[in-house]
C-alpha cells in the first residue's frame, strides 16, 4: 500500500531523514516513536507531499507517486493528515468540518452523524469551533479523519490534550479502523497507549528507523529489573550478565530469557529476586523500555 | 468533490465580514455618490448652443478684414456667417421638442460647414475658436444618432439613465481595482491560516484557484448589481428613469461612435469582469511570491500607479499603456487616449489586453504548478 524508498531530506546541517526506506500495507497501525525534532512530522508532511524530500520517493497504492499534480490528487483521495487544532475555523462548527471532510473525500455526509455519535459530540458538534476545549477538538480533528475515511491516515500528535476516557475511545475507534483495512500511521507521546492498538512501532533516530518493534510476531522475552546505577555496577563487579542484557534509561536491567535453558532462566529469576525481589517483572519489552533505550 | 468545495469556499466567503463590509461601501457608492453628482454644473446642450453663439461675436470681430476682399476669404466669411445663423436656428428649435428633427440637420449642416473651414485651413478665424475636428465627430455622432432612434435631444443629466454610466466612470480605475483587490485578499487567507486542514482536500491547485476566482467575481458582481439596483432605484424616485437608449459616446479606433446607455454600460460592466478576473488571478500570482496578501495588494496598486507616475515625470511609458487601460472610464470616453496621445487606447484592445493578459496570468500560473513537480523546483529548499 505504501512504499517510501530512500528517502532523505536535510536542514542546513541537520540530517531529518538519511535513507529511510518502510513499507506498509492495509490494515496495518505503524506507531512512530521519537523525541520532538527528530522527523517525525518531517517523515509525514514528505508522505503527504507538503514537503519534498532531496532524495527518494513515496509510492502509493503500487502504482501512485507524486510525479504530477494529477497523481498527487489521486494520491490525496487516499490519504489523509491530521489538523491541527490551531488550523480549525473558528467561526464554522464542528458539524460543518465534518461535512467538508466527508464530503469532499466521500461526496456525502451521511455518515456524519455515526461517527458524531460513536465520539460522543453530540453535545457540542453544532457550535462554533472557538468554542471548544483542547479535547473537543482533538476530537474534532480525529473525527474529520474518519469522516474522509480514507485508506491511508497520517495521524500526528492524536492522542493531545484528550483525557483518559478519550485516549480509550479514540483507540477504540482506531482498532476498529484498522480492522476495516485502513493504513494508519500513528505519532504519538502516549508510548504505552501504542502498545494497545499498533501493530508495529518504529523508532527514528539521526534520519534513520533505528528499531522497529512488531507486536504482531513473537517477542523476547526478558527478565525486567529495576535497578539503579550503583547497584547495576555493582551487579556487573559481582556477576556476569548474559551478552544480550540491556540496561535502559538507567533504571531499568533487561536480561533476555530466550536462548537459556529452564534451569538456566530459574537461576537468573531466584538469583535477582534475592536481590531485587519487589522489583521483577518478566516479558517482553514495551514501546516504553524501547523509547528509553534509544533516547534517554 | 469540485462542487464540494465551490459551496465550502462559498459558505467561508459568506462567513467573511470584511467583504461584506466593501460589499456595502460599494452599494451605497452608487446613491451617496449622487449627492455629489447632482450638485455638478453640468453643461446643458442650451448652454452650448449660446456659448457657440456668443463666440461668434469675437470670431466676428477678430476676422481680417483684409480677408474679405479675397474670394476665399469671401467664401470663409460666408461659411461661418451661416455656421452662426444655423446655432442661432438650433438654440430656437431647442424651445419646442417638435423642432428636434431640424435641430438635427441644422446640426449636421453646421458640422459639415466647420469641416469644410477645417479642409481650408481655417484661415483668418482665431485658433482660439476653432472648432477641433473631434469635436466636431463627437457631435456629429450624437446627431447622427439622435436622427436613427428618435431619441431627445435634451436629456436631463440628472437621471438614472444618465447617472450610472457616470458612476461606472467614477468609480472605475484605481477604487474599482482597489475594492477588488480588497475583496481578493480573502481567497488564500484560509489556505494560509487553516493549512493543516484545507492543504490536503483531494483538489489540484488550478482548480481551487478557478472555484476561488469564481466565486469572488460572483460576489464582486452581486455587490455592483445590486449598488446599480439601488442607485438606479433612489435616482429614480428623485428625478425619473429617463431613457436607457438615449446616447453616450464612445471611442473606438481614434473615432467617435454613439451608443445606447445600455450598450455603454454594459461594456463598462464587461470591461468590470475582465478586470476583476485579471486582478484576482494576478494577485494569486503575486502572492505566490510574496506570501501576504497586503503585500500583494500594494504591489498591484503600485504597478497600476506606474504609468500615471511615470507620465507625470514626463518618462515614456508607452510599453505599460495596458496597465493605463484598467481606468475604463477614461478608455471608453477617449480621455485615456487624449491623455497619453495614443489612438491605440480604446474600449477594443483595453477588453482585448485584459483577456490577453489573464491568459497570460492563467498561463504561468499553470506553469509554475507544472514545473513544482520537476526536480529543477522539488530540490532542496523545499
Amino acid at each position: 500500500m505504501l512504499k517510501l524508498s530512500d528517502l532523505s531530506i536535510s536542514y542546513q546541517d541537520k540530517i531529518v531523514l538519511d535513507h529511510l526506506n518502510f513499507t506498509a500495507d492495509k490494515g496495518e497501525i505503524i506507531g512512530v516513536a521519537a523525541p520532538n525534532g527528530t522527523g517525525k512530522t518531517t517523515l509525514f508532511n514528505i508522505i503527504a507531499n507538503y514537503t519534498k524530500p532531496d532524495s527518494g520517493s513515496v509510492l502509493i497504492d503500487g502504482k501512485y507517486t507524486y510525479r504530477n499534480e494529477k497523481e498527487e490528487v489521486l494520491i490525496h483521495k487516499l490519504l489523509t493528515t491530521f489538523p491541527e487544532q490551531k488550523d480549525l475555523f473558528e467561526e464554522l462548527s464542528g458539524t460543518a468540518h465534518l461535512n467538508l471532510y466527508a464530503s469532499m473525500w466521500n461526496g456525502s455526509s451521511k455518515r456524519v452523524p455515526a461517527i458524531i455519535d460513536k465520539l460522543q459530540m453530540t453535545h457540542y458538534v453544532k457550535k462554533k469551533a472557538k468554542t471548544y476545549s483542547l479535547g473537543m477538538r482533538q476530537r474534532l480533528c480525529f473525527a474529520m479523519m474518519m469522516a474522509a475515511d480514507t485508506t491511508v491516515m497520517l495521524m500526528d500528535e492524536v492522542m493531545n490534550g484528550l483525557d483518559v476516557t478519550n485516549v480509550a475511545l479514540i483507540s477504540d475507534c482506531l482498532s476498529e479502523m484498522k480492522r476495516k483495512g485502513k493504513l494508519i500511521f500513528v505519532a504519538s507521546h502516549l508510548l504505552e497507549n501504542l502498545d494497545l492498538y499498533a501493530d508495529r512501532v518504529i523508532f527514528l533516530k539521526e534520519g534513520k528507523i533505528v528499531h522497529e518493534q512488531r507486536f504482531t510476531e513473537d517477542r523476547d522475552i526478558y527478565l525486567k529489573i529495576e535497578v539503579n546505577p550503583v547497584g547495576y555496577k555493582s551487579l556487573q563487579s559481582k556477576i556476569e550478565l548474559p551478552s544480550g542484557h540491556v540496561y535502559i534509561g538507567e533504571h531499568l536491567l533487561c536480561i533476555p530469557l530466550d536462548g537459556l535453558t529452564l534451569p538456566e532462566q530459574t537461576r537468573w529469576i531466584e538469583q535477582m529476586l534475592g536481590q531485587f525481589g519487589h522489583n521483577l517483572t518478566v516479558g517482553p519489552l514495551g514501546t516504553v523500555e524501547y523509547y528509553e533505550k534509544y533516547y534517554s | 468533490m469540485r462542487w464540494n468545495y465551490i459551496l465550502f469556499e462559498t459558505k467561508m466567503l459568506l462567513h467573511n465580514r470584511k467583504n461584506w463590509l466593501l460589499g456595502i461601501a460599494i452599494i451605497l457608492f452608487f446613491p451617496i455618490y449622487y449627492l455629489q453628482y447632482s450638485q455638478t454644473d453640468i453643461e446643458t446642450l442650451q448652454d452650448q448652443k449660446n456659448v457657440e453663439a456668443e463666440q461668434f461675436h469675437s470670431i466676428f470681430k477678430a476676422f481680417p478684414e483684409e480677408m474679405r476682399a479675397t474670394k476665399e476669404g469671401q467664401e470663409i466669411y460666408d461659411n461661418l456667417t451661416e455656421q452662426a445663423s444655423l446655432i442661432n436656428m438650433q438654440r430656437f428649435y431647442l424651445w419646442d421638442e417638435a423642432e428636434n428633427d431640424s435641430y438635427i440637420a441644422d446640426g449636421l449642416l453646421l458640422n459639415e460647414l466647420r469641416l469644410e473651414l477645417h479642409e481650408a485651413g481655417n484661415k483668418g478665424i482665431h485658433p482660439n475658436y476653432i472648432v477641433t475636428k473631434q469635436e466636431i465627430h463627437k457631435e456629429m455622432a450624437l446627431l447622427n444618432y439622435y436622427k436613427k432612434y428618435n431619441v431627445s435631444i435634451i436629456p436631463d443629466p440628472f437621471v438614472a439613465s444618465n447617472y450610472i454610466p457616470a458612476a461606472l466612470d467614477t468609480i472605475g480605475g484605481l477604487p474599482f481595482s482597489l475594492l477588488v483587490l480588497l475583496i481578493g485578499t480573502s481567497m488564500l487567507l484560509h489556505d494560509q491560516q487553516n493549512r493543516s486542514v484545507m492543504s490536503g482536500l483531494p483538489v489540484s491547485f488550478l482548480q481551487k484557484i478557478f472555484s476561488k476566482v469564481g466565486i469572488h467575481l460572483g460576489q464582486i458582481f452581486v455587490f455592483l448589481t445590486i449598488g446599480i439596483g439601488i442607485g438606479s432605484v433612489y435616482v429614480a424616485l428623485k428625478t425619473g428613469w429617463g431613457s436607457f437608449t438615449s446616447p453616450v459616446l464612445l471611442y473606438s479606433d481614434g473615432n467617435f461612435y454613439a451608443v445606447s446607455t445600455v450598450h455603454y454600460v454594459l461594456l463598462q460592466l464587461l470591461a468590470f469582469l475582465l478586470i476583476s478576473f485579471l486582478l484576482l488571478v494576478v494577485s494569486i500570482l503575486v502572492n505566490e511570491l510574496t506570501k501576504n496578501m497586503y503585500a500583494t495588494v500594494f504591489s498591484i496598486v503600485f504597478l497600476l500607479l506606474l504609468p500615471s507616475l511615470l507620465l507625470s515625470a514626463g518618462i515614456d511609458a508607452s510599453w505599460l499603456l495596458p496597465l493605463a487601460m484598467i481606468d475604463i472610464g477614461a478608455v471608453l470616453s477617449g480621455n485615456a487616449a487624449i491623455r497619453f496621445e495614443s489612438a491605440f487606447m480604446d474600449y477594443q484592445r483595453a477588453l482585448s489586453w485584459f483577456a490577453g493578459l489573464s491568459l497570460a496570468m492563467m498561463a504561468v500560473l499553470y506553469m509554475k504548478t507544472k514545473l513544482q513537480y520537476t526536480s529543477l523546483l522539488s530540490a532542496p529548499g523545499k
